[in-house]
């Protein structure tokens, strides 16, 4: 491997970085396993219909108990507390719940148990976490540098997510011409807001708005890793604040935007970054 | 999730015979409250295809008979869908009969 791969994969990176993220991250989850708690019942037990029909599902007081036991634990990784045993707990049972029902499936249910087991791997815990506030070496809120590979394969996962959505969307036709942007806008997962931008765009809209969609998924995956980042991000900022204010995708986008916001930008102050060493004679 | 995106707004259906023998619309929102979307329930984005149908038809048979009531003998599933002009939602409450499209997927499936 040559010093520069070297270096991409496991050279030092800010442990703050994935602390922050894994606190945001938990705050996520949670946030979702709280809308899931007045349906559990319907959502995750034996009394309910899903689809496929006849798979295992708990009785309704288990989907409820199941689905608190996510809700505490995924809070407890946010907050960072034991954080590895929980966030084992929290893809554990994110896992069990998200599998019994595939109506209505969400690509972040599959997206979050990726995430959460690189995390699983990771020295997550090592900030903004009260693990690191109460352990012996006291590295809060800003630890020392660790190994570079936990990051790596999440930006890695976010930037081939970009990409083959948008390998998809080149291969299913319809984004060039505005044609398949136009009937999303208009459909039944189009906010007030996307219904009303769908009315009151010109024509030749649609096929720009098309074409720049296609070529942000395409193009996006690899200038996150050069030094285009900053335009990649704010991209990436701008696309995905656009498709929460005209779509109706559930948490995905916040996802996306804290991935692009903490994972592919340090947010280190420079006062508090490790001083290089000098030798004096 | 959105595979079916178009200005065709649809929604899911059940029709019942009824041991008294009446017929009549089934109130799925006793099973299913969860909201898929803005304007569209969890139940509403159920697959399309004769074997997710039937076992739904099973299923609405099954959790209707274990409560009191008449017994439910048959039932039917319809897919209801109507246009809806650019630029605004349209309930199917707001939309003249006429206009709303039905599509059976089941046809009186009997009960066990």
């Amino acid at each position: 491997m040559s010093g520069e791969s070297e270096d991409f994969w496991h050279g030092p990176a800010p442990a703050a970085r994935l602390g922050l993220y894994r606190l945001l991250f938990g705050l996520l989850i949670f946030a979702e396993v709280l809308t899931w708690l007045p349906d559990t019942r319907e959502l995750f037990s034996n009394a309910a219909f899903h689809v496929p029909a006849g798979r295992w599902a708990p009785s309704p007081g288990a989907a409820l108990a199941l689905c608190l036991c996510l809700a505490t634990s995924s809070l407890f990784l946010a907050i960072g507390l034991r954080t590895k045993t929980f966030l084992f707990c929290t893809l554990l049972f994110w896992h069990a719940l998200v599998s019994i029902d595939t109506t209505n499936e969400r690509a972040i249910h599959s997206v979050a148990q990726v995430i959460m087991a690189i995390l699983l791997f990771s020295r997550c815990d090592q900030a903004y976490s009260l693990d690191a506030w109460l352990g012996p070496e006291r590295e809060f809120p800003l630890p020392a540098p660790s190994c570079s590979f936990p990051l790596r394969l999440l930006q890695l996962e976010v930037a081939q997510i970009y990409f083959f959505s948008g390998v998809n969307k080149a291969a299913t036709g319809g984004w060039l011409d505005g044609s398949t942007l136009a009937a999303i806008l208009n459909s039944r997962w189009s906010t007030n807001a996307g219904l009303a931008l769908q009315a009151a765009l010109p024509d030749w809209a649609f096929p720009a708005l098309g074409t720049s969609t296609l070529a942000f998924e395409l193009l996006a995956p690899f200038l996150l890793f050069t030094r285009a980042r900053p335009w990649a991000v704010a991209a990436a900022l701008s696309f995905h604040l656009g498709i929460q204010l005209c779509l109706y995708v559930g948490s995905l986008g916040l996802h996306f935007i804290l991935a692009v916001c903490v994972l592919f930008t340090d947010w280190s102050r420079p006062s508090l970054t490790k001083p290089e060493l000098t030798v004096i004679k | 999730m959105f595979y079916r995106s178009s200005n065709r707004e649809y929604q899911l259906g059940a029709v019942g015979r009824f041991q008294d023998g009446a017929v009549r619309e089934i109130d799925l929102g006793r099973w299913f409250r969860r909201r898929a979307g803005l304007r569209t329930r969890r139940i509403d984005e159920l697959r399309r295809d004769d074997w997710t149908m039937l076992s739904f038809a099973d299923f609405l048979c099954r959790v209707h008979n274990e409560n009191a009531g008449p017994r439910l003998q048959a039932v039917s599933i319809l897919d209801r869908s109507w246009i809806r002009p650019a630029g605004r939602w349209l309930a199917m409450e707001q939309v003249p009969p006429r206009e709303i499209h039905e599509k059976v997927w089941v046809q009186a499936r009997l009960c066990q």
